[in-house]
């Protein structure tokens, strides 16, 4: 396959993934997106690989890696800052630390009658199952989890296919 | 790590783009090597030597 014919089917893609999202949201269904976006990866990595005149060679494929490992690196960060924020958010409501409230009207036959704040959330909490905790920060702390055990599991690799423990022959 | 490589090319009337063809790379890499910012791969380094008939040691000088 030509460069040029994986660049475009690659913008088709993103196009594709643009309306999907749209899709997903307006039929409030997050599988659509999260699945075409597991899809796209996989066909975006197959077609590279039958791309013929890609001019790569071994300063090409440094530049992607240290691109790929500073970006990495940043993202996890930024990842760990709004993930771990975020989770602390969504955890204190529900266990009572901070009371999170919203506006309604006292009386919907009387516009004029004045507000009154409705906590989000039960006070205090004599029990929260996790699943009321949200289930949104649980996910954000499994994916943290998840993503320390790729690492260990990618250094594991890497070690191994380097021969780090390989032991001395003398 | 300095190198002799664009004396090399004009030894043996090479453009830039004409060696980094000889030796499959991009020119960008055979441009970034000339001007000391990319140290090639032992492999690339004696790829380059054996192309001019000359030793690695001779090409290539560590600072």
């Amino acid at each position: 396959m030509k460069k040029n014919t994986f660049y475009i089917i690659f913008g088709l893609i993103a196009v594709s993934l643009l309306l999907l999202f749209w899709l997903s949201v307006k039929l409030t269904s997050p599988w659509i997106i999260a699945i075409s976006v597991l899809l796209s990866a996989v066909i975006f990595f197959v077609l590279k690989k039958r791309v013929t005149d890609l001019d790569e060679d071994e300063r090409s494929v440094l530049i992607e890696m240290k691109t790929a490992s500073a970006t990495i690196k940043a993202s996890v960060v930024l990842f760990l800052t709004v993930n771990l924020a975020t989770t602390v958010y969504v955890f204190s409501g529900p266990l009572g630390f901070h009371i999170f409230t919203y506006s309604r009207l006292k009386d919907p036959m009387i516009p004029a009658g004045g507000y009154e704040s409705i906590p989000y959330f039960p006070i205090p909490p004599d029990m929260i199952p996790i699943w009321e905790l949200g289930l949104f920060a649980v996910l954000q702390l499994g994916l943290i989890v998840s993503a320390l055990f790729i690492y260990v599991g990618f250094r594991f690799y890497y070690a191994q296919k380097f021969s780090v423990w390989g032991e001395d022959e003398e | 790590m300095r190198n002799k490589i664009k004396v090399y090319r004009a030894m043996h009337d090479l453009t830039q783009d004409a060696l980094a063809k000889e030796l499959g790379v991009t020119r960008q890499t055979i441009l970034a090597i000339e001007k000391g910012k990319y140290d090639p791969s032992l492999d690339l380094a004696f790829r380059i030597a054996r192309y001019f008939h000359t030793t690695v040691e001779e090409v290539f000088q560590f600072d």
